[in-house]
C-alpha cells in the first residue's frame, strides 16, 4: 500500500501546483456603452445594425452549433422574446464558420427568433465575450447592464422581466 | 440473486432505460434531449472462441442533469486449448464437445450534473453477472474547466466488490476488492489541438486467480507434468497507468489521434501502448471513414513460468494465465460513420468498424498465436 | 525511485504542454467541440473496444476521460 499512497502523495501535489495557476474570472457587471455592430441575417434581408434598436432593450446572445448549452436556451430564447414581444429585440449571433450547418440547424429546429451571422468573431471580440453561451442585456439607451457566461436561464429572464418593468 | 432474477436483470434495465426516456420531457422546464444507442460487437478467434456482445444505451438530458443507463451481454461460445471458464452447462446444444457456452450480463447507470460553469459531477453505479461471477460497483467523479477554460482538469474514483465462485463446487466462494482512482488533464493546444495527459491508480486486493486453471509442475525436463496444482496469484495488485495523447484536425476533412500509455503493476508486468487513428468526412459529415493501428507489448509477470519445477520447492505463486506472460498484439481496423442528412432519418447515426488483432504469446506453450476478427455495428438515434 | 521519476516527467510533460500553448477565444472552439475529436466515434464503441482488449491484455486503465475542452458551460 505504501507505493500506491506515494502515487497519490505525488499527484496531490502535482494537482496542487496546477490549481494555483488557475483563474476562475468573478464577473462583474459594469454598466457601459455596447460597442455597435451591423451583422447580415441567417437567410438573408437587410442586415441589422444594433444602434438603430435604440428605444428598446435589447438581449444579444452568443451562441454556435458545436455548443450544446447554447442548444438548448434557444427554446428558452423563443418563449422569452414571445413573452415580451413588441417590447424587447433578441438577437442570436452565431460564431460557426459554417453558415450552411447554421441554416440546417435552424431550419430541423423551428427556431423562431432572428439569426445573425458573425463567423470571423469579431462581434464577441467586441463584447469581451468569455464563455460559450454568452449573453448581454443593452438597456433602452444602449448600454450594457448585464453579462451572463454560461446558461443564461433562469438568470436572463429575470433581468429582462425587472428591466421591462422598471419605470 | 436466484438465476431467474438474474435472467431478468437487462430486460428490467432496458425498462427502465424506456421509462427515463417516455417520462423525462415531463420534468423540468427544458427540453430534454434523448439519445438511444445500439450496439452489437462479434469476436471470433483462431482459438475457436466467439463473443457476441449486444448492448443498448438510453440517455436523457433534463435542465442541468443527464441520466444515462445502459445494459448488454456477452455471450460466449469457446473451445479454447486455453480453458478459462467451465461455468454455466458444460456441454450445450451446438458447443463443440470441448468447448463451453456462458453469458455474461452487465447493466450501467449513470447521472452527471452540470453544476456551474465549468464545474460537472458524475456518478455510477454497476453490475455484471455469470453463473459463477458476480460483481457490483460505483463510481464518483468530477471536471472543472481552468485557465480561462483552456484545461480541464477530470478525477474520478471508483470502487468494486467481486464475489467468485465456481460451477459444481458450491463451497468455493472467494471475494475481491478493487479500489481505483483516475486524473485526466485536458488542454487546450491551439484552435484544431488538444493534448491530454491521464493516469489511473488501481488497487486489487482478494482472490485473482482462475479457479477452473490448473498449473502443470515438471520434474526437471520431463516431458509429462508430475503434478497439476491449482493456479495461485498473489493477493494484491497495484496497477499504474498514464497516457499522453494529442488529437488533431489535420485538414478540413481530416482528424487525427496518437496516443501512447505506459502500464505497470506490482505484479512486474510492463506494457506499452501505442494507437494512431486518422478520419476523413465526406459531403460535410454525412460520411465518415477511418482506419486506425494499434500495437501493444507486455513483460511478463515476475512469477509467471513458462515451465514449472517441482524441485526444490513447488513455487509458491504459479499460473497458466497466458495474458501475464510476454506477449504483443498488433491491431489494424477500419470504421465508417454514416449520418443521413435526409429528413426523417437525420435523427440517425450508423457505425461499422472491423478490426483484424493479432496475439503473439511468447513463452506460452499450448497456444503461440491466435487472430481475431472485431466487427462492431452501432446505431445512434437523437429522439 | 521509479515512481519519482514517472512522476516528474509526467509533470515535465504536463508543463510543456501548458507552456506551448495559445490563447483560444471562447468562439473559435468549434473544431475542438467536434464530434470527430473524441475519443471514439461514441462512448459507447470505446468501451466495447477498451473491454475487448481489457479481457485480452495485462493492462488496463489509465486512457483518461473524454474532455473536449469547447468551454462550453
Amino acid at each position: 500500500m505504501s507505493r500506491s499512497k506515494h502515487a497519490l502523495r505525488s499527484f496531490a501535489t502535482l494537482l496542487g501546483a496546477l490549481l494555483v495557476q488557475a483563474c476562475a474570472p468573478a464577473l462583474s457587471t459594469v454598466v457601459e456603452p455596447a460597442p455597435d455592430f451591423e451583422l447580415p441575417r441567417l437567410g438573408g434581408g437587410d442586415p441589422v445594425r444594433l444602434s438603430a434598436l435604440r428605444g428598446k432593450p435589447v438581449v444579444v446572445d452568443f451562441w454556435a452549433t458545436w455548443c450544446e448549452p447554447c442548444k438548448r436556451s434557444m427554446p428558452e430564447h423563443a418563449r422569452l422574446a414571445a413573452r415580451h414581444e413588441g417590447r424587447l429585440a433578441l438577437l442570436a449571433v452565431n460564431v460557426d464558420e459554417d453558415a450552411q450547418a447554421v441554416a440546417r440547424f435552424v431550419e430541423r429546429r423551428g427556431l423562431k427568433v432572428p439569426v445573425l451571422l458573425d463567423p470571423r468573431g469579431r462581434t464577441p471580440e467586441a463584447f469581451g465575450v468569455t464563455a460559450m453561451p454568452y449573453a448581454i442585456v443593452i438597456d433602452a439607451e444602449g448600454r450594457v447592464v448585464e453579462r451572463i457566461a454560461g446558461e443564461p436561464y433562469p438568470r436572463l429572464a429575470e433581468v429582462v422581466d425587472r428591466l421591462l418593468v422598471r419605470p | 440473486m436466484a438465476a431467474t432474477e438474474r435472467a431478468r436483470l437487462p430486460w428490467l434495465v432496458a425498462l427502465r432505460v424506456a421509462g427515463v426516456i417516455a417520462v423525462a420531457p415531463l420534468i423540468g422546464r427544458a427540453e430534454a434531449a434523448r439519445r438511444l444507442h445500439g450496439n452489437v460487437t462479434f469476436y471470433g478467434d483462431s482459438d475457436r472462441v466467439q463473443v457476441w456482445s449486444p448492448s443498448l444505451t438510453g440517455s436523457v438530458a433534463v435542465d442541468r442533469a443527464t441520466f444515462s443507463a445502459q445494459s448488454g451481454v456477452d455471450i460466449i461460445s469457446a473451445a479454447s486449448v486455453d480453458l478459462v471458464s467451465a461455468a454455466s452447462v458444460p456441454l450445450t446444444k451446438g458447443a463443440s464437445p470441448r468447448g463451453f457456452d456462458e453469458v455474461r450480463k452487465e447493466a450501467n447507470a449513470t447521472v452527471d450534473l452540470r453544476i456551474r460553469d465549468g464545474q460537472g459531477l458524475r456518478a455510477s453505479y454497476g453490475v455484471s453477472l455469470e453463473p459463477d461471477f458476480r460483481s457490483h460497483s460505483v463510481g464518483l467523479g468530477g471536471s472543472v474547466d481552468l485557465l480561462d477554460r483552456h484545461a480541464t482538469l477530470a478525477a474520478g474514483a471508483r470502487f468494486a466488490t467481486s464475489w467468485i465462485g465456481r460451477a459444481r463446487d458450491a463451497l468455493f466462494a472467494r471475494d475481491r476488492q478493487t479500489w481505483g482512482g483516475d486524473l485526466t488533464w485536458t488542454h487546450l493546444l491551439s484552435r484544431v489541438a488538444l493534448g491530454d495527459v491521464a493516469y489511473s491508480l488501481g488497487v486489487v486486493n482478494g482472490f485473482q486467480a482462475n479457479p477452473y486453471r490448473w498449473v502443470r509442475l515438471y520434474d526437471g525436463d520431463a516431458d509429462a507434468p508430475s503434478t497439476s496444482l491449482a493456479e495461485r496469484v498473489p493477493d494484491l495488485r497495484l496497477r499504474h497507468a498514464g497516457t499522453v495523447r494529442l488529437r488533431a484536425r489535420l485538414s478540413p476533412a481530416i482528424f487525427g489521434l496518437a496516443d501512447y500509455r505506459l502500464y505497470a503493476d506490482s505484479w512486474g508486468v510492463l506494457a506499452h501502448t501505442l494507437t494512431l487513428r486518422a478520419s476523413r468526412s465526406f459531403w460535410g459529415e454525412t460520411l465518415t471513414l477511418g482506419a486506425e493501428v494499434r500495437g501493444y507489448h507486455q513483460g511478463a509477470a515476475t512469477f509467471y513460468q513458462r515451465r514449472y519445477r517441482t524441485f526444490p520447492l513447488a513455487p509458491e505463486w504459479r499460473t497458466a494465465d497466458k495474458e501475464l506472460g510476454r506477449m504483443w498484439t498488433a491491431l489494424g481496423g477500419l470504421h465508417a460513420d454514416f449520418a443521413p442528412p435526409w429528413r426523417p432519418f437525420d435523427a440517425l447515426r450508423f457505425g461499422f468498424g472491423a478490426d483484424v488483432l493479432h496475439m503473439r504469446y511468447i513463452d506460452f506453450a499450448p497456444l503461440a498465436s491466435r487472430t481475431a476478427l472485431i466487427l462492431t455495428c452501432d446505431l445512434s438515434w437523437e429522439i | 525511485m521509479r515512481r519519482v521519476a514517472i512522476d516528474l516527467v509526467l509533470f515535465l510533460l504536463l508543463a510543456s504542454l501548458c507552456a506551448a500553448c495559445a490563447t483560444v477565444q471562447p468562439w473559435q472552439r468549434g473544431v475542438l467541440a467536434d464530434r470527430r475529436m473524441q475519443l471514439a466515434p461514441t462512448p459507447e464503441r470505446g468501451a466495447a473496444r477498451q473491454h475487448v482488449f481489457g479481457v485480452r491484455e495485462a493492462a488496463q486503465g489509465g486512457l483518461g476521460g473524454s474532455g473536449s475542452a469547447c468551454g462550453c458551460d
